[in-house]
Parts: structure tokens; sequence; C-alpha cells
């Protein structure tokens, strides 16, 4: 329907409401809608992605300005999640799930130039421990879901596997690793 | 109000979009039969028709699949001591084995430098190494040990009868009863003193099990490297294992090095 039946379309209807006398202002927008409705062209999607924008220029500069804000939020959110997530930072055995439990390995490392972690929960690729004070004393903190983790730190290129802390220690390619229970019934072992 | 709807409804759209572009980064099989295409193996075809059988049973996971075969690109060696590790982990799919302490072996053998050779066949001298051919065997004849005590996997969604376990319950004992056995015998242990091997399983097995007595249904707290057994099914195995069952088990693996 043309722009310039709109005019013509509503009077009809008013007239109608008037002459059969059961003129209301309650409700007359709807009636009038509803009957615009039954003879509205359908629009084409790009038509209608045109009406989400606002009307005018300058509204609709600050709508796409709050569009572009919320693409960035969500992509910093999606990189972001994406780093979070196992597969995508090479730690394929471990499964995200709603019972995971933060695990601490400390290491005392005096002079040590990098200290890392290895294990049976991150593939055996190094997890970087931290010493933020310069104490000599590395920390990290990562959660882990249920179950039994072999593991060693990494000190300046050298494996250690026996960590003070471990339940309990296994041989392995003639080395000591250490293991960890975590939320199982070896846990403090 | 109508303005903000509008924004609403465009930020719930692109945040659909990103959200699919984050699912579609996830590794595929493809992905994982690409990287093996690039190593030049003979039996690629072969490696990765058993790889998809442990896709499909939830054995192995494409994205651990992924980085054990790139990291085995990326490390220096044989072309065919490569094919010939890729193999065995090919051949323990076949044979209905899990396959998560194997991988794993793998990438600590790795990780550590130690030569393709010796994390393949270990070594047989002091201390103690088992390589991935004796971890293979030992998962089998534990497998064969818990048929022989009727204690057997159930197929999905089959009825399951009193000593049938599903799939994963049944992976993670095989799992860690091999597991404690070859760590008892790379710490030196006695493989002809049954008590210490029984000991050494009942401890491990004792450490990993659940505090529940019964996993809920669908199995979902047990993550891909059956790191968690019921009690149940602890005393299950402890019931009928014997210390005088155990010696013969790993003299099997020991005969084979």
């Amino acid at each position: 329907m043309r722009e310039d039946n709109l005019e013509e379309t509503i009077k009809n209807v008013l007239q109608r409401e008037v002459s059969d006398e059961v003129f209301h202002i309650e409700g007359l927008e709807g009636r009038i809608v509803t009957e615009l409705a039954g003879q509205l062209p359908k629009s084409s999607p790009l038509e209608a992605l045109k009406r989400l924008l606002a009307p005018t220029r300058g509204a609709r500069l600050g709508q796409l300005a709050v569009i572009g804000a919320t693409a960035a939020v969500f992509l910093v959110l999606g990189v972001f999640l994406a780093g979070r997530l196992p597969f995508l930072e090479g730690n394929p055995r471990v499964t995200v799930t709603p019972s995971g439990n933060e695990v601490l390995f400390i290491m005392p490392a005096i002079g040590a130039q990098s200290v890392t972690v290895v294990g049976s929960f991150n593939a055996w690729e190094a997890t970087p421990l931290s010493d933020e004070n310069g104490d000599g004393i590395w920390t990290k903190s990562i959660s882990l879901p249920p179950g039994r983790y072999e593991y060693a730190f990494v000190i300046d290129g050298r494996w250690w596997g026996q960590d003070p802390l471990a339940d309990e220690y296994v041989r392995s390619f003639g080395a000591y690793n250490s293991v960890r229970y975590v939320g199982l019934a070896g846990d403090g072992a | 109000m109508k303005y903000l709807m509008k924004v609403f409804l465009l930020m719930l759209a692109m945040g659909l979009i990103l959200s699919g572009g984050i699912t579609l980064a996830a590794v595929s099989a493809a992905d994982v039969n690409q990287a093996l295409q690039a190593l030049h193996l003979t039996n690629a075809e072969e490696i990765m028709a058993a790889f998809e059988i442990g896709f499909s049973q939830g054995r192995l996971q494409p994205e651990g699949a992924l980085h054990l075969v790139k990291r085995l690109s990326a490390t220096e060696g044989s072309p065919s001591d490569k094919e010939a590790i890729l193999l065995t982990i090919a051949h323990a799919l076949e044979d209905d084995l899990s396959v998560s302490t194997l991988v794993n072996t793998v990438e600590e053998g790795l990780a550590r430098g130690v030569p393709l050779l010796v994390i393949l066949n270990g070594s047989g001298g002091q201390p103690l190494i088992l390589g991935l051919v004796q971890r293979e065997c030992l998962l089998g004849t534990v497998r064969d040990l818990l048929y022989s005590k009727r204690i057997f996997s159930a197929p999905e969604g089959a009825q399951a009868a009193s000593t049938s376990l599903s799939l994963r319950r049944f992976d993670a004992l095989v799992t860690n009863i091999a597991d404690a056995l070859g760590d008892y015998l790379e710490g030196d242990g006695n493989p002809y003193d049954g008590f210490l091997l029984y000991q050494a399983m009942s401890t491990r097995l004792r450490n990993q099990s659940s505090a529940e007595s019964v996993i809920p249904a669908g199995e979902s707290i047990i993550p891909a490297g059956e790191s968690i057994i019921p009690a149940e099914d602890v005393d299950l195995v402890l019931d009928r294992i014997e210390p005088g069952d155990l010696t013969p088990t790993v003299l099997k693996v020991l005969n084979q090095s």
C-alpha cells in the first residue's frame, strides 16, 4: 500500500466508526492498527532491518555506536571464553565439571628464572608458576575436576617430581612423578 | 523503549553469531586426519579409522588426538617410530581397550624428551621402564582377568546384569588396575609377590573411589580420563580378584618385553 493511501484509509475507518455510532476513544487506535495490518504489503528482510534502525540520523549514529560497543564486548568475552576452554589451550584430557577444585601448586625455588608445572591435567605442557614478591616461593592455583593427576615441576628446565605436598609418588620413565588425588578418597593421603 | 528493544535484539543476534564462531573453533575428526596426513604415514588410513572408533566411543577426544599428532610431528625422530606409536594406540582401540593411559604415556615421554623407541618399547634395564607396547599388553591382560572373574562391560542402553558395568565404569577399572600394576613394576616391585601386587591395586582403587556409593544416571561426573571409580565397583573387584591372580597377569607383560 502506498503512503498517500494511508490517510484515506484512516479517514474511512473513522467515518465508519462514526456512521455506525460505535465511536469510542478507547480501543480506537487498536482497531485502526488492525485494519491497516491487513492492507500493509509484506516487507523484505532488508526493509525489516531498516525499520530496526532509529528514524533520525543522529539517533541512528547513537544506536550504531551502542551496537558497535556491544559487539566489542561480545568479542572480548568470546576471546576470554575461548582461552578458558580446555580444548583450545592444549588441555585435552581435562573436561570441565561443575565440581572443579582449586589445587594450589607450590614450589620453593630461590634464584630460579622459571618454574612450571607439567602433568596429566595439561597434557604435559608447561603451566608457569609465579613468584610476584620475589621471595623464591613459586605458586599457581589450577582448577581441576575430581581425579588422579600425575605431575612434576620443571625448574629452569630441570624436572623435579618430588613435591612434598603430593599424596603419593610413582616412577615413570625412570624418574619420579608426584600424584595428587583431587576430590577423591585418596585426597590428602 | 522501542529503541532499547531493537538494540537488545541486535545485541542478542550478535552474541549468537559470536558464540557460533567459538563453537566452530572446536577440533573435528577432519582436523586430526589433516594432521595425520601431514606426517606422511604408510598406515594413516588405518590409524584414522581406529581413532574414529575411539571418538565415537568417547575413549579418545579429537582435541587429545590432535595434540598428540602435532606433538609427534614436532618431535625429531624416525617417521617409522612415530607411526609405530600411533599404530599401537590404534590397535588398542581396535582391540576394544581404553587408551587414556597410552596417550598420557606418549605425551609425558615426549615432554621429557625420551627417545621414541623407549616410549614405544620401554627398557628392560634398571630401572625398568614400561613402554607403550607393555602398557597396551597390560591393559589387555587386565581386561581378560576381569572377564575371567565375570566382570563385564554392558553395551550402551542394554539392561545391565549384576556384574555388567557401563563401558566407562569398566574402562575405569581396567585402566586403573593396569596403571597400578604397571607403576608397581616400574617402582622395582617384585612380580612374584602377589600380596604386594594386590595391595598396590587395592590402594589405587580405594584412593580413586568417589565419595558417593552410586554414580548418578548419565555418569556425567566422570571425566575423560576415567579418574573416578564408584566405591561399589572397587568392592566388586576386590571381592573377586585374589593376590594369586595378579602374578600371572604381570608375568605375561614382562615375558613380552
